[in-house]
This record gives C-alpha cells, structure tokens and sequence, in this order.
C-alpha cells in the first residue's frame, strides 16, 4: 500500500487543536467534601464502572483524534499499487478492428480506454502521462503532463479510425521516451494478439468475436449485375447479402459459409444502375466492413477544353490521366458548340459560362466569379474573391423612402448590432429612433 | 452559643438516664441505694441490728409491727460529653455539634452532674476540669467555643487514649462517625469503660444528598486525598444509597449493644429540631 498523496498527512496539524481544546477544556471542578469514606465506599461497591468511568472521560478525544487520522488517511490518498507508478505512456491501437463490438455491445476501443482510465486513477499525482494514438499515422494527444483531468479527456476523445494502425512508430517514440526518462513504463491497448512487448505491458482488449467482412464490391452494367466477396473470419454461419442500387433494394441472396471460408455472390441489377451498395444484413462483430460501395464506371473518354494563353504545365497535368483529352483553344476564340466536361479557364473568363460540365477557373482577372446554392453566398464569394474588404466600423446613412422604412429597421438594428454609428435623415431618423435604434439625425 | 431564651426553656429539662446513677457522693439524683435523703422511697421490715432512727412510728401505731422508712439517696452523676473535632465536621457541622454539646452541658450542670467535655481529634485531645454547677456553665461555653475542628477522624486512638475517670457514667458521643478507622471499636471502648453510650450522629445536608455536576475532583477535607468521578444521576443515586445504608448500620450496631442513636440532620432552626429528636428519642424529658 502506498500513499499516492503524501503531502496530506500536513493534516494531522489539526491535532494540535483538539488536544489542545481537549487540555483547556477538561479541567474537573474540585468539590471538598468533609469525607471521602462514603464516596470509596460507595465506589468499591461497584469496582466494574470504574475503568470505563475513565475511558469514558476520555472517550471523546479518542474519537476526534480518530477522526483527524482518518481525515489525513483519506487526504494521503491511500491505494494498492496496482503496478502503475512512475510517469507512463498509453499507446492506444486506433485500428478499424477495434471498432469491434464484444458479446455486452462495448466496442474494443471503449474497453481499452475503460482499462486506460482506471489506470489513470491508480497514478500518483507527480506522475506524467503520455497518450500516443496510433492510427493510420500515430499522434500524441497528450506529451508528459501531470494534468490527470487532461489526459481524461483526451482518452475519451479517442476516435476509432478505419484504417490500420502505425503501432511500430508509437512503438519507436515510447522506446526512446523511455531511454530518456527514469522508469518509464509503457501501457499499450491493443487487440492484435501478435503484438508482444518485452519491456512494457500489453492491455489486450477485445476477444474473438464473429466477423464476416464484404472484401470487394463490382458491378458490371452491361451485364446487369454485381459481383461481391465475402469472407467469414469466424465460425461457420450464413450470410445475408443485400443488394442496393442507387439506394434502392435490389437484390438479396444468401450464402452460407464454412469457417474462414470466402466466396463470391452475384446480384441482378435493374438497368441504369449508377451506384450499387451491398451489405452484410447480419449484425457482427465489427460493422464498419460490412458495407460496400461501387460506382459505375464510365469507360469513356473525357473531354476537357483548356482556354487558355500559353500553359505548358495545366496542358501537361491535364493530359497525365489517360482517359482526358484536352483540346486547347486561345482565349479570344469564339466559343465551340461542342460539349465539354470540363472547361478550364486560365486567366480569363468567357463572357457567358457553358452550361454544362464543371468548370474549372485559374488565376482569374478582372471578373469575379461567385458560385453557390444561395445568393448570400454566391454574392459574399464574389465579393471577397474581388478582394472586397468589408468594414467592420464606421458610420452607415440610412435614407429611405416611407415604403421601405419598415424594412429600415430591420437593417438599422443590424448594423447597429455591428457597432456601426447610424446616420439617417429626419424622417428616417424618427421612424428608427421610435424603434430603439440609436440613430442621429441629419438635417437635409 | 446558646441564646438565653434557649436557655431558660432548657431549666424545665433534664437529661434522663437509661440506667440510674450509682456511686458517688450526695448528687440530686434518685439513686438505688437507699440512703438519708428526704424523698420517701419505701418500708422495710425492721430487722436486728437496722438504724432505730428509721423507724416508721406511725407505721408502728398503724400496724403494731416495726417498719423502717427509706428514702432515695440523692446522687450526682458523670456525664463525659465527646465532641469530635476533626476537619470533618467543620462542613456545616460544626455549629449545630456545638449547640448541641452546650445544651447537653447545660442540662447536666443544671441538673447536678459531673460533666467533662472531651474534644477529640488526631492531634491533640483537649478536655475540660470536671465541672459542677450552673456557675460552671460559662466555662464549658468557653471551652467549647474555643475548639476549632482540624485534624483526622481517629475517633478509637483518640478515645482510648482519653483517660475516662473509671466507673459508671454517661457518655454522649458527638460527631459525624466518618471515620476511615471504624467506628466500632471507639464505641466498644466506650460501653467496656461501662458508659451509658449515647451516639449524636450530625450530617450535613452535602452529605446526605451531594449536589454534584459532571465531572467533579473530590478532595478530602482531612486527608487530602482526590478523587475524580463523573457526578451522573446514577453515581449520586448511588451515593445516596450508600449514605443510607451507613447510617443504618451505624443504628443496628447500636441497637445491638444497647447504645442510643440518634441521626440528626441540622435545619434551621436547630434548637427546635434538637430539643424535638433529643426528646423524642429519651435523651432528655
């Protein structure tokens, strides 16, 4: 047992006060009395109260002084090691298996920071916590910090990601974190029985659940059909596969499966499928490989114009995917009736935009173009791409016709509520002034 | 100190004795032995050799036969009074202890008996010349008021060593019995010196019913000694009860050998009080 709090036995300064009370309080009024033959008669009468007469006298500090030590006890913080002292490090397998939930629906990844937490409690307050998160590339959420409230929040903001884990550099930084500092121990969370570490503990979490995994997901419009594979990662079972095209339920064929068996399934497709999703219709173990997506392919060729005056580089990067072609043209060209998929404008911009295909526009002069789904935004765009500044303070005047000055209000209130002082003319002013906005007044 | 009033009342008193008085020399106490005094007492028939000068003639002249008259010898008597004058009895003991010796004095001076007042304690024991007389009131008044209570209850050395005149008398104990050493044997000491014992125990009422608060530190009045106790209902219920069955033993051992006890608790006014138990119990008439 130790104390992961020593400073606190500066509590058992509060002794000094209760005996202290203790002594001034406990003076016994003395009486004379003419004799004390009746008193010891009468005491040795009855001799078994006598020590606990003295006891209880004294019962009263006894228990404070108990209750300060056990005050100071608890203040010490008094804990089991549990084996997690010293500073650590937490090396946290933020894989995609971890997403993997077990038989009480607790993913791994929350076990492991169930795990991780506890441990957190069972440090000593000097000690500092490194959290290292290894995902597709590993991160240091938290570097050596004794703010155990920190490192809380930084465990439960881990994310599973869906992709491997770079446990080899996690690995790397806490091995030379540990050349570095004294009695460094590393903690890593992990559910990749492979893993072994010889100069740190390995918090296995997860057990082996079922898993079938969609690995592959085609479809072939001229056939009208799609291809998938799954595999079972677990016991022999039958699997459900749903066929989803453009959103819609298409298909559903059921296969069963030997213990690590993969095989193929085949679904029917209706024509015009752009976009085909398949998935695993049975709950399993991990849930995020059971959903496939596949887009249909458009085998041909693309068309791209490039308007522009001379760019060997956009010409070149452009043509790179094989499946572009780029037609040039110079930018005073009359505009081609041929349509394109992708009009690139380099430095200029046309007088009237195609109206199909997507458009991409680069270093463009003079025109500003604002593109968006609302005018607002479409016009904030436009504007802020013309190097529009928009002041933040000054004065606004308001001059409206008596038609509009309902509407006035509204846009004082605003600008007001920006900090801008409000100028209006006399009648402007009056109508605003009426509805609680600040306005000063100008004569005409 | 004994008011006169007091006094005058206590002239149609007398102390009254259990066992009536022998020996001595002409008192004014009815005696047994037959003797030359004026009271008639009885006819005895005359026998050879009997004084002739007792001769009843008017018997004779009744009865024709010869009858001698006989009178009471009138006699004196010892009276010892103890007062005990240890620092016990200086709790609210003292005066009525004095009033009581004074009264008791006065009675038996009055009444024509030889009265020694012995005041005893661990230290030294004083006692007065044998007085006789109203005269010698003023005396035993002085003497008595004189003593101061000190010293330890060691009522048996004290007695024993006090040299009581030899023969019958009466003694009147005064005191609180709050002896570490026992009362017993100062009172057989008393009734083997053939005393006609009468025992005055005086309590004061912090005695009989203690008003104690919680948490007291005894200290005793003679000896010094402490003693811490917490003063609860239950230790002053049983406090009580000890008192009690002290005093109740102290009464049964005197019944048992004869002696008079009588327990006095002093209230005002005490003179009342005195004279009502003192009466009460056949210690004066």
């Amino acid at each position: 047992m130790e104390f992961l709090r020593p400073s606190g036995a500066w509590a058992l300064l509060a002794l000094i006060p209760v005996i202290l009370l203790w002594i001034l309080k406990k003076r016994a009024k003395r009486e004379d009395v003419p004799s004390l033959l009746l008193w010891k008669r009468m005491e040795s009468e009855a001799p078994q109260s006598k020590p606990f007469q003295k006891l209880r006298s004294r019962l009263l500090l006894w228990l404070q002084i108990l209750m300060v030590a056990l005050l100071t006890f608890a203040l010490m913080r008094p804990a089991t090691t549990g084996g997690t002292q010293g500073d650590a490090v937490l090396i946290f397998d933020l894989s995609a298996s971890m997403q993997a939930v077990d038989s009480q629906g607790v993913s791994r990844l929350e076990r492991a920071k169930k795990k991780a937490l506890q441990m957190l409690d069972g440090l000593r307050d000097a000690d500092a916590v490194t959290i290292l998160a290894a995902g597709a590339a590993f991160e240091q959420p938290v570097s050596r910090t004794n703010d155990h409230a920190l490192a809380r929040r930084a465990i439960e903001n881990l994310q599973p990601e869906n992709g491997g884990s770079d446990m080899e550099g996690a690995l790397a930084l806490a091995r030379a974190m540990r050349r570095d500092i004294e009695g460094l121990r590393v903690y890593v969370f992990t559910d990749d029985a492979s893993l072994s570490l010889s100069d740190g503990a390995i918090a296995a979490v997860g057990e082996p659940g079922e898993n079938r995994a969609l690995l592959d997901a085609t479809m072939q419009p001229e056939s009208g059909s799609a291809f998938a594979r799954v595999k079972n990662y677990g016991a022999a079972c039958d699997a459900t596969l749903e066929c989803y095209s453009d959103g819609a339920l298409c298909d559903v064929r059921t296969v069963s499966l030997a213990a690590g068996e993969e095989t193929g399934v085949r679904f029917s497709l209706p024509e015009n499928a752009e976009t085909v999703t398949v998935r695993l219709a049975d709950d399993d173990a991990l849930a995020a490989d059971n959903v496939r997506y596949a887009v249909r392919e458009v085998a041909a060729q693309r068309r791209a114009l490039l308007v522009t005056s001379g760019n060997i580089f956009l010409e070149r990067a452009l043509g790179l995917d094989a499946r572009m072609t780029v037609d040039l043209a110079a930018p005073g060209d009359a505009q081609t009736a041929a349509a394109y998929d992708l009009y690139v404008y380099d430095g200029v911009l046309p007088e009237t935009l195609p109206e199909s295909g997507a458009i991409l526009a680069v270093n463009p002069t003079g025109e500003v173009l604002g593109v968006s789904t609302s005018f607002r935004e479409a016009l904030l765009k436009g504007l802020t791409g013309a190097g529009f500044q928009m002041k933040k303070k000054g004065a606004v005047l308001i001059s409206v016709r008596d038609s509009d000055k309902q509407e006035a209000i509204r846009i004082g209130e605003r600008f007001e509520a920006l900090g801008f002082d409000i100028y209006a003319t006399s009648g402007t002013a009056n109508v605003l002034n009426r509805h609680m906005v600040a306005t000063n007044s100008i004569r005409n | 100190m004994l008011s006169d009033a007091f006094l005058t009342r206590l002239d149609a008193l007398a102390l009254r004795m259990r066992h009536p008085a022998s020996g001595g020399a002409g008192g004014l106490r009815r005696s047994k032995a037959l003797g030359s005094s004026v009271e008639f007492s009885d006819f005895r028939e005359y026998s050879i050799g009997d004084d002739v000068r007792r001769i009843d003639w008017n018997a004779y002249a009744r009865f024709e036969r010869l009858f001698l008259k006989l009178f009471m010898e009138e006699q004196e008597q010892q009276v010892h009074l103890i007062l005990d004058a240890s620092a016990s009895m200086g709790f609210g003991k003292w005066e009525p202890a004095k009033q009581l010796i004074e009264t008791l004095g006065y009675l038996c001076l009055c009444g024509g008996d030889r009265v020694t007042v012995y005041a005893v304690s661990d230290g030294a024991t004083r006692h007065t010349r044998p007085l006789q007389g109203r005269h010698s009131y003023p005396e035993l008044v002085s003497f008595v008021e004189e003593t101061r209570p000190a010293g330890k209850t060691a009522l048996y050395e004290s007695i024993a060593q006090t040299m009581l005149p030899a023969g019958r008398g009466m003694t009147v104990l005064v005191s609180d019995l709050l002896d570490e050493g026992g009362y017993q044997r100062a009172l057989q000491s008393l009734l083997y010196r053939k005393q006609e014992v009468s025992v005055l125990q005086v309590m004061s009422h912090a005695e009989w019913e203690p008003l104690l608060e919680d948490v007291v530190e005894l200290c005793d009045g003679e000896t010094g000694a402490r003693l811490v106790l917490s003063a609860g209902y239950e230790t002053l219920r049983r406090y009580r009860e000890t008192a009690r069955a002290y005093v109740g033993e102290i009464a049964a051992f005197c019944r048992k050998y004869g002696m008079t006890h009588i327990f006095l608790l002093p209230e005002e006014p005490f003179e009342e009080q005195m004279l009502r138990e003192l009466s009460r119990r056949g210690l004066i008439a």
